[in-house]
Protein backbone atom coordinates (compact mmCIF):
# COMPACT_ATOMS: atom_id res chain seq x y z
CA UNK A 1 0.00 0.00 0.00
CA UNK A 2 1.73 3.40 -1.15
CA UNK A 3 1.82 5.78 1.57
CA UNK A 4 1.95 9.83 1.32
CA UNK A 5 3.15 11.80 3.58
CA UNK A 6 0.47 12.56 5.56
CA UNK A 7 -1.02 9.41 5.84
CA UNK A 8 3.12 7.80 7.41
CA UNK A 9 2.65 8.99 10.70
CA UNK A 10 -0.81 9.54 11.06
CA UNK A 11 -2.61 7.03 13.93
CA UNK A 12 -6.15 7.08 12.20
CA UNK A 13 -8.08 4.10 13.20
CA UNK A 14 -5.73 2.69 15.45
CA UNK A 15 -7.00 2.10 18.69
CA UNK A 16 -3.69 1.63 21.42
CA UNK A 17 -3.33 0.92 25.08
CA UNK A 18 -1.14 2.85 26.75
CA UNK A 19 -0.42 1.54 30.20
CA UNK A 20 0.77 4.20 33.07
CA UNK A 21 -0.19 6.37 30.47
CA UNK A 22 -1.79 9.71 32.39
CA UNK A 23 1.70 11.12 33.74
CA UNK A 24 4.64 11.77 32.96
CA UNK A 25 6.24 9.77 29.55
CA UNK A 26 2.82 8.12 29.43
CA UNK A 27 0.71 11.21 29.24
CA UNK A 28 2.97 12.74 26.80
CA UNK A 29 2.66 9.65 24.59
CA UNK A 30 -1.57 9.70 25.31
CA UNK A 31 -1.54 12.91 24.11
CA UNK A 32 0.66 12.70 20.96
CA UNK A 33 -1.20 9.70 19.84
CA UNK A 34 -4.57 10.96 20.29
CA UNK A 35 -3.48 14.37 18.88
CA UNK A 36 -1.86 11.79 15.42
CA UNK A 37 -6.23 10.35 15.44
CA UNK A 38 -5.54 7.30 17.63
CA UNK A 39 -7.98 6.38 20.09
CA UNK A 40 -6.15 5.66 23.24
CA UNK A 41 -6.87 3.76 26.43
CA UNK A 42 -5.09 5.40 29.27
CA UNK A 43 -4.19 3.14 31.39
CA UNK A 44 -3.30 4.10 35.12
CA UNK A 45 -3.63 2.91 38.71
CA UNK A 46 -2.74 5.47 41.29
CA UNK A 47 -3.17 9.36 40.42
CA UNK A 48 -7.07 9.66 40.07
CA UNK A 49 -6.37 13.64 39.69
CA UNK A 50 -3.75 13.54 37.28
CA UNK A 51 -6.47 11.07 35.05
CA UNK A 52 -8.94 13.26 35.46
CA UNK A 53 -6.85 16.29 34.16
CA UNK A 54 -6.08 14.39 31.65
CA UNK A 55 -10.02 13.41 30.55
CA UNK A 56 -10.27 17.30 30.85
CA UNK A 57 -7.69 17.96 28.41
CA UNK A 58 -8.99 15.20 26.02
CA UNK A 59 -12.66 16.66 26.14
CA UNK A 60 -11.55 20.17 25.57
CA UNK A 61 -9.59 19.63 22.75
CA UNK A 62 -12.11 17.08 21.15
CA UNK A 63 -9.81 13.75 22.06
CA UNK A 64 -10.34 10.28 21.87
CA UNK A 65 -8.98 9.00 25.11
CA UNK A 66 -10.25 6.75 27.29
CA UNK A 67 -9.33 6.20 31.20
CA UNK A 68 -8.57 3.04 32.65
CA UNK A 69 -7.78 2.51 36.11
CA UNK A 70 -6.44 -0.97 36.54
CA UNK A 71 -3.55 -2.69 38.59
CA UNK A 72 -1.50 -4.67 35.85
CA UNK A 73 0.53 -6.76 39.01
CA UNK A 74 -3.01 -8.34 39.74
CA UNK A 75 -4.65 -10.68 37.60
CA UNK A 76 -7.74 -8.50 38.53
CA UNK A 77 -6.60 -5.44 37.25
CA UNK A 78 -5.95 -7.32 34.13
CA UNK A 79 -9.08 -8.70 34.01
CA UNK A 80 -10.43 -5.28 34.25
CA UNK A 81 -8.72 -3.73 31.55
CA UNK A 82 -9.80 -6.82 29.29
CA UNK A 83 -12.98 -6.29 30.10
CA UNK A 84 -12.96 -2.61 29.32
CA UNK A 85 -11.09 -3.47 25.68
CA UNK A 86 -13.92 -5.71 25.11
CA UNK A 87 -16.39 -2.65 25.11
CA UNK A 88 -14.37 -0.24 23.33
CA UNK A 89 -12.08 -1.68 21.00
CA UNK A 90 -12.43 -5.07 20.35
CA UNK A 91 -9.31 -4.92 17.67
CA UNK A 92 -6.09 -3.14 18.66
CA UNK A 93 -3.22 -1.06 16.67
CA UNK A 94 -0.98 -1.15 19.18
CA UNK A 95 0.22 -1.21 22.96
CA UNK A 96 2.92 0.63 24.99
CA UNK A 97 4.03 0.05 28.38
CA UNK A 98 4.94 2.89 29.80
CA UNK A 99 4.04 2.09 33.42
CA UNK A 100 7.04 1.46 35.60
CA UNK A 101 7.90 1.63 39.15
CA UNK A 102 11.24 1.04 41.31
CA UNK A 103 12.83 1.47 44.65
CA UNK A 104 15.97 3.33 44.11
CA UNK A 105 18.47 3.12 47.19
CA UNK A 106 22.04 1.42 47.06
CA UNK A 107 22.34 -2.77 47.35
CA UNK A 108 22.68 -2.94 51.19
CA UNK A 109 19.16 -1.55 52.01
CA UNK A 110 17.26 -3.38 49.02
CA UNK A 111 15.73 -6.67 49.68
CA UNK A 112 13.90 -9.77 47.65
CA UNK A 113 10.60 -8.01 48.24
CA UNK A 114 11.78 -4.66 46.25
CA UNK A 115 13.42 -6.97 43.71
CA UNK A 116 9.88 -8.72 43.17
CA UNK A 117 7.70 -5.42 43.55
CA UNK A 118 9.79 -3.49 40.95
CA UNK A 119 9.45 -6.58 38.44
CA UNK A 120 6.11 -7.62 39.01
CA UNK A 121 5.59 -4.88 37.16
CA UNK A 122 8.24 -3.35 34.83
CA UNK A 123 8.37 -6.72 33.36
CA UNK A 124 6.17 -9.89 34.22
CA UNK A 125 3.05 -6.85 33.71
CA UNK A 126 4.72 -6.69 30.23
CA UNK A 127 4.43 -10.19 29.62
CA UNK A 128 1.08 -11.20 30.71
CA UNK A 129 -0.59 -8.13 29.24
CA UNK A 130 0.47 -9.40 25.46
CA UNK A 131 -0.14 -13.03 26.57
CA UNK A 132 -3.95 -11.45 27.32
CA UNK A 133 -4.48 -9.42 24.64
CA UNK A 134 -2.13 -11.06 21.69
CA UNK A 135 -5.00 -11.76 19.81
CA UNK A 136 -6.80 -8.66 19.45
CA UNK A 137 -3.79 -7.03 18.18
CA UNK A 138 -4.27 -6.96 14.15
CA UNK A 139 -1.91 -7.08 11.32
CA UNK A 140 0.01 -4.12 11.51
CA UNK A 141 -0.27 -3.17 15.07
CA UNK A 142 2.34 -2.18 17.11
CA UNK A 143 3.76 -2.90 20.37
CA UNK A 144 6.38 -0.56 22.11
CA UNK A 145 8.10 -1.42 25.65
CA UNK A 146 9.12 1.96 26.98
CA UNK A 147 12.75 1.30 28.48
CA UNK A 148 15.82 3.49 29.87
CA UNK A 149 19.35 4.18 29.60
CA UNK A 150 19.78 2.21 33.07
CA UNK A 151 18.76 -0.98 30.79
CA UNK A 152 22.58 -1.22 29.33
CA UNK A 153 24.15 1.66 32.12
CA UNK A 154 24.90 1.14 35.75
CA UNK A 155 23.09 4.39 37.23
CA UNK A 156 23.33 5.45 40.68
CA UNK A 157 20.59 3.56 42.96
CA UNK A 158 19.17 2.25 39.47
CA UNK A 159 19.61 -1.32 40.40
CA UNK A 160 16.71 -2.66 40.32
CA UNK A 161 14.90 -0.23 37.64
CA UNK A 162 18.00 -0.62 35.31
CA UNK A 163 17.68 -4.51 35.55
CA UNK A 164 13.82 -4.77 34.92
CA UNK A 165 14.51 -2.36 32.06
CA UNK A 166 17.08 -4.88 30.87
CA UNK A 167 14.97 -7.78 31.14
CA UNK A 168 12.11 -6.21 29.68
CA UNK A 169 13.95 -5.24 26.65
CA UNK A 170 15.32 -8.90 26.17
CA UNK A 171 11.83 -9.79 26.04
CA UNK A 172 10.61 -7.41 23.49
CA UNK A 173 12.96 -8.66 21.41
CA UNK A 174 12.13 -11.89 21.40
CA UNK A 175 8.11 -11.37 21.01
CA UNK A 176 9.53 -9.05 18.61
CA UNK A 177 11.49 -12.06 16.66
CA UNK A 178 8.05 -14.27 17.48
CA UNK A 179 5.32 -11.98 16.44
CA UNK A 180 6.94 -10.47 13.27
CA UNK A 181 5.62 -13.15 10.98
CA UNK A 182 1.56 -12.60 12.73
CA UNK A 183 2.45 -9.09 11.36
CA UNK A 184 2.76 -7.43 15.35
CA UNK A 185 5.84 -5.60 15.34
CA UNK A 186 7.69 -5.19 18.67
CA UNK A 187 10.05 -2.72 19.31
CA UNK A 188 11.87 -0.49 22.47
CA UNK A 189 12.01 2.72 23.01
CA UNK A 190 14.27 4.11 25.10
CA UNK A 191 14.76 7.63 26.51
CA UNK A 192 18.55 9.16 28.33
CA UNK A 193 17.65 11.58 30.97
CA UNK A 194 13.89 12.79 30.79
CA UNK A 195 12.30 16.11 32.70
CA UNK A 196 9.65 14.29 34.31
CA UNK A 197 8.00 14.53 38.01
CA UNK A 198 10.02 11.19 38.16
CA UNK A 199 13.05 12.88 39.37
CA UNK A 200 11.09 13.94 42.16
CA UNK A 201 11.69 10.30 43.93
CA UNK A 202 15.33 9.98 42.98
CA UNK A 203 18.13 10.69 45.07
CA UNK A 204 20.69 13.46 44.57
CA UNK A 205 18.34 14.62 41.41
CA UNK A 206 19.66 18.27 40.86
CA UNK A 207 23.07 16.82 41.03
CA UNK A 208 22.55 14.12 38.90
CA UNK A 209 20.33 16.21 36.10
CA UNK A 210 23.19 18.49 36.02
CA UNK A 211 25.61 16.09 35.49
CA UNK A 212 23.32 14.74 32.20
CA UNK A 213 23.04 18.34 31.01
CA UNK A 214 27.06 18.70 31.14
CA UNK A 215 27.90 15.21 29.36
CA UNK A 216 24.85 15.63 26.72
CA UNK A 217 25.75 17.08 23.62
CA UNK A 218 21.82 18.53 22.93
CA UNK A 219 22.96 20.21 26.07
CA UNK A 220 19.81 20.01 27.99
CA UNK A 221 17.46 17.10 28.75
CA UNK A 222 15.05 15.46 26.55
CA UNK A 223 11.45 16.07 27.00
CA UNK A 224 8.48 13.60 27.12
CA UNK A 225 7.31 15.38 24.30
CA UNK A 226 10.58 14.32 22.35
CA UNK A 227 10.15 10.89 23.67
CA UNK A 228 5.96 10.53 22.29
CA UNK A 229 7.01 11.86 18.59
CA UNK A 230 9.18 9.07 18.50
CA UNK A 231 6.94 6.35 20.24
CA UNK A 232 4.22 7.85 17.64
CA UNK A 233 7.03 6.79 14.69
CA UNK A 234 7.19 3.68 16.07
CA UNK A 235 3.26 3.08 15.83
CA UNK A 236 3.06 4.32 12.46
CA UNK A 237 3.19 3.10 9.41
CA UNK A 238 6.67 4.72 8.75
CA UNK A 239 8.26 2.36 10.75
CA UNK A 240 6.21 -1.29 9.41
CA UNK A 241 9.72 -2.56 8.33
CA UNK A 242 11.17 -2.01 11.71
CA UNK A 243 11.08 -4.67 14.16
CA UNK A 244 13.40 -5.68 17.44
CA UNK A 245 14.54 -2.41 17.32
CA UNK A 246 15.90 0.24 20.55
CA UNK A 247 14.90 3.49 19.50
CA UNK A 248 17.02 5.61 21.67
CA UNK A 249 16.17 9.61 22.04
CA UNK A 250 18.48 11.16 24.65
CA UNK A 251 20.25 14.29 22.65
CA UNK A 252 23.30 12.63 22.28
CA UNK A 253 24.21 10.99 25.33
CA UNK A 254 24.59 7.73 25.16
CA UNK A 255 28.15 8.50 22.28
CA UNK A 256 29.83 10.27 24.91
CA UNK A 257 32.56 8.41 26.43
CA UNK B 1 -2.13 7.88 72.34
CA UNK B 2 -4.69 5.01 70.90
CA UNK B 3 -3.10 2.77 68.48
CA UNK B 4 -4.96 4.20 65.72
CA UNK B 5 -3.22 7.58 66.88
CA UNK B 6 0.21 5.65 66.76
CA UNK B 7 -0.14 4.62 63.87
CA UNK B 8 -1.23 7.56 62.11
CA UNK B 9 1.68 9.59 63.60
CA UNK B 10 4.47 7.34 62.31
CA UNK B 11 2.84 6.67 59.15
CA UNK B 12 2.94 10.33 58.74
CA UNK B 13 7.09 9.99 59.19
CA UNK B 14 6.79 7.42 56.23
CA UNK B 15 4.91 9.92 53.99
CA UNK B 16 7.48 12.02 55.14
CA UNK B 17 10.66 10.33 54.39
CA UNK B 18 8.98 9.36 50.82
CA UNK B 19 7.71 12.28 49.81
CA UNK B 20 9.45 15.35 51.88
CA UNK B 21 6.15 16.94 52.73
CA UNK B 22 4.48 18.33 55.76
CA UNK B 23 3.50 15.29 58.26
CA UNK B 24 0.54 16.90 59.57
CA UNK B 25 -0.80 17.41 55.69
CA UNK B 26 -1.18 13.82 55.90
CA UNK B 27 -4.69 12.54 57.11
CA UNK B 28 -6.48 9.48 57.23
CA UNK B 29 -8.38 10.87 53.63
CA UNK B 30 -5.42 11.32 51.85
CA UNK B 31 -4.68 9.12 49.19
CA UNK B 32 -2.20 9.41 45.65
CA UNK B 33 -4.10 12.46 44.16
CA UNK B 34 -3.39 14.42 47.20
CA UNK B 35 0.54 14.16 46.66
CA UNK B 36 2.72 14.84 44.05
CA UNK B 37 5.27 11.91 43.80
CA UNK B 38 2.84 9.07 44.87
CA UNK B 39 3.13 7.89 41.81
CA UNK B 40 3.95 3.58 41.04
CA UNK B 41 7.69 4.38 42.14
CA UNK B 42 6.57 6.52 45.01
CA UNK B 43 4.26 3.68 46.16
CA UNK B 44 7.31 1.81 46.43
CA UNK B 45 9.90 4.05 48.51
CA UNK B 46 6.63 4.86 50.62
CA UNK B 47 5.84 0.71 51.09
CA UNK B 48 10.11 0.78 51.80
CA UNK B 49 9.56 3.47 54.54
CA UNK B 50 6.93 1.71 56.37
CA UNK B 51 8.62 -1.47 56.52
CA UNK B 52 11.28 0.33 58.07
CA UNK B 53 9.51 2.28 60.75
CA UNK B 54 7.01 -0.44 61.53
CA UNK B 55 9.39 -3.60 61.34
CA UNK B 56 6.71 -5.02 59.65
CA UNK B 57 6.76 -7.03 56.14
CA UNK B 58 4.12 -6.01 53.21
CA UNK B 59 3.40 -8.63 50.48
CA UNK B 60 2.21 -7.34 47.33
CA UNK B 61 -1.99 -7.78 47.97
CA UNK B 62 -0.91 -5.21 50.61
CA UNK B 63 0.73 -3.08 48.21
CA UNK B 64 -2.30 -3.51 46.22
CA UNK B 65 -4.81 -2.44 48.61
CA UNK B 66 -3.04 0.58 50.04
CA UNK B 67 -4.63 3.03 48.43
CA UNK B 68 -5.10 5.90 51.06
CA UNK B 69 -4.09 6.52 54.16
CA UNK B 70 -6.86 5.05 56.03
CA UNK B 71 -6.77 1.30 53.88
CA UNK B 72 -2.09 1.78 54.67
CA UNK B 73 -3.27 2.27 58.43
CA UNK B 74 -5.81 -0.51 58.65
CA UNK B 75 -3.03 -2.73 57.10
CA UNK B 76 -0.75 -1.94 59.22
CA UNK B 77 -2.47 -1.93 62.63
CA UNK B 78 -3.67 -5.22 61.63
CA UNK B 79 0.02 -6.52 61.15
CA UNK B 80 1.26 -5.07 64.12
CA UNK B 81 -1.51 -7.22 66.09
CA UNK B 82 -0.16 -9.83 64.49
CA UNK B 83 3.31 -9.53 66.07
CA UNK B 84 2.12 -9.19 69.67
Amino acid sequence: MSLNGNDLFSLRNKTIVITGGTRGIGQAITMRFARAGATVIANYLRNEQAANELKAISIQEGLDIKLCRADLTSDKGLEQLALSLQEWAPQLGGIVHCAATGIHRPLEELTERHFDWTLNLNVRAFFKLIKLLITRLSNGSSIVAVSSWGAIRALPYYTLVGSSKGALEALARHFAAELAPRGIRVNILTAGGVLTDAWKAMPNAEARIAEIVRRTPAGRLVTAEEVAYGAQFLCSDAARAIIGHTLVIDGGLGVMA
Amino acid sequence: MSDQDYVLTNVRQAFKAAFDINPESVSMETSASDITGWDSVGHLSLAGNLEEVFGITLDVDDLMEMENVRQIVSIIAAKLSQKV
